[in-house]
């Protein structure tokens, strides 16, 4: 006979590849065959996991439909069957899959909503940590913010999209009809935050996303208004460079600076 | 860990907590003694879930309740699941920490199923084992719930409720008996539902979860989505009768109703529950 590890083995083959070897296990009752019995098993694992997913990309549910989510669902729980304790990490590959995968991998404006979605699930339950307050800035000397740096809270991500997937979620979460795709000619950059608790985002004029991304690397203050007059022209590159810092800070979206030697 | 540790005290009637419902708490302070919250949900960095966690255990009692211990599995214990687990616990401070008597994969697999095991010497010298591990390394009994299950398997050499009191008496783990998954079994597996509470130590009962189901009529199906239907209400009062007052909530996790209409159901265990026990004048369990 075989032992319990030999058992459980065959079982999950049965669920997930629907072997069935583990019927000569399994025993009928008066009422039902031990075959339909097995199969609650079986359509519970796919319903389950393709739950997780429409939970967690409720956008892209919406917008592919039912059918064709389930379709896509399901050749995702083929490619990646679970490896993780928690429901909640289950579905963090999608938007990779959607982008490396035929026929989704045409349609990129797929890959794009996922990654929105995904990005607004992990900020939301990113870790907590300070925000960075306009008053904790007081104490910096006038001479001193050349040299400060920031961290980006831990409750932001920055994404990069070639299509118009922004405006799509926007649409769905109106409950109006989503616009058609659109390849922008240039990337749309979004910053993705939690405030108050909930997650949100806004897409990033370049030069603002530019010095993000630079910021966030621990760029000093100095070197990032030398970087935006660069980029967009010298005049008043340390004001503007000031209201981005102002409008981050606003939106919770740093935790902290420091004072470089 | 021995059967010597101390049993938790009585805690009265709660409900499953969940998300929809957590404005309405924060709110209005809903008459409910306590509340169970699934483990997993607030496995999560940080955020909302777990300062809105943490507001509501400033108010209620709350009791653990996971999905994938996986106690029976015969992959490796998942060290980084028990040490999150602990961490929970020693944040918020649960009155106890339960999950179920089933596996949920092996090599590295997750199924998120509750899934059945053979009532066999191997597999309880096997789920013994690692419940005393589990048990050491949270430093607290752990607390096992009944599974429903809808196959059986030839080689079982005994029965559940001989499997659960046996594990019980190896290791000192308290039982979260789910009188709708009785319910479910015995239908499923042609057994007298009674059988299986008569057979359960009383003095380990801790919890119990009352359910709706989904009827398939050759099977019924635990779904958790309608509310607790009559023949499972009889069955608690069965049960309440053999096992005395014991902390007890409405498990909902489909087709989630306001949070009025589950009061109103535990309003209903309540009632059964006072009714019953005034007439069987079983003293307050310790």
């Amino acid at each position: 006979m075989k032992d319990l590890a030999s058992l459980q083995e065959e079982f999950q083959r049965a669920v997930i590849d629907g072997d069935d070897a583990v019927l000569a296990e399994l025993v009928d009752t008066s009422k039902e065959n031990r075959a339909v019995l097995l199969n609650v098993y079986r359509n519970a694992y796919t319903e389950r996991l393709v739950e997780f997913l429409s939970n967690d990309y409720e956008k892209l549910y919406a917008y592919l439909g039912e059918e064709q989510f389930g379709q896509m669902a399901h050749g995702f729980i083929t490619a990646n069957p679970s490896a993780t304790s928690n429901a909640r990490w289950f579905g963090v590959r999608l938007p990779e899959f959607l982008r490396e995968t035929e026929p989704y991998r045409t349609l990129p404006e797929l890959g794009d909503l996922a990654a929105l979605e995904r990005a607004l699930n992990d900020v939301f339950d990113a870790p907590d940590a300070p925000v960075l307050d306009l008053a904790d800035l007081t104490v910096v000397p006038a001479d001193g913010w050349p040299r400060l740096t920031f961290a980006p809270h831990p409750a932001t991500r920055r994404l990069d999209h070639p299509t118009n997937a922004t405006d799509i979620w926007k649409a769905l979460h109106n409950e109006e009809a989503p616009p058609e795709t659109k390849i922008l000619g240039e990337t749309r950059q979004v910053i993705v935050y939690r405030s108050g608790g909930m997650a949100s985002f806004r897409p990033l004029p370049s030069d603002e996303a530019m010095m993000w991304d630079e910021a966030a690397k621990g760029v000093r203050f100095s070197v990032l208004c030398e970087m935006l007059s660069i980029y967009g022209g010298e005049e008043n590159a340390a004001g503007r460079a000031a209201q981005h810092l102002q409008r981050w800070i606003s939106s919770g979206l740093l935790t902290r600076f420091e004072l470089e030697s | 860990m021995s059967q010597s540790a101390q049993k938790p005290e009585f805690i009265g009637f709660g409900l499953g907590l969940r998300p929809t419902h957590y404005p309405e708490i924060l709110d209005h302070d809903p008459s409910v003694d306590w509340f169970e919250v699934i483990s997993e949900n607030y496995m999560v960095p940080g955020g909302q879930p777990l300062q809105i966690l943490e507001r509501i255990r400033a108010r209620y009692p709350i009791v653990m309740h996971g999905v994938s211990l996986s106690i029976a599995s015969t992959a490796a214990l998942n060290m980084d699941y028990l040490a999150n687990l602990k961490g929970l616990a020693e944040r918020f401070e649960p009155r106890w920490i339960s999950d179920h008597l089933c596996w949920t994969g092996v090599h590295g697999v997750n199924l998120h199923d509750l899934l059945p095991i053979p009532y066999t010497q191997e597999a309880l010298d096997h789920v013994s084992d690692r419940v005393h591990q589990v048990q050491d390394y949270l430093g607290r009994p752990l607390t096992l719930e009944n599974v429903s299950s809808y196959v059986s398997f030839g080689r079982s050499e005994m029965l559940e409720w001989e499997f659960i009191a046996e594990l019980t008496r190896r290791t000192g783990c308290w039982l979260l008996f789910d009188v709708n998954n009785v319910y479910v079994s015995a239908f499923n597996h042609e057994y007298d539902p009674k059988q299986f509470i008569d057979g359960i130590p009383a003095d380990r009962v801790l919890q119990f979860h009352v359910a709706g189901h989904s009827h398939m009529d050759t099977h019924i199906i635990d779904t958790h989505d309608a509310p607790v239907c009559d023949d499972v209400w009889d069955l608690y009062r069965y049960a309440l009768k053999r096992f005395g007052p014991v902390s007890t909530i409405i498990e909902r996790d489909d087709e989630i109703p306001p949070l009025a209409d589950l009061i109103d159901e535990l309003d209903v265990a309540r009632k059964i529950a006072a009714d019953t026990l005034s007439k069987s004048k079983t003293a307050v369990n310790a």
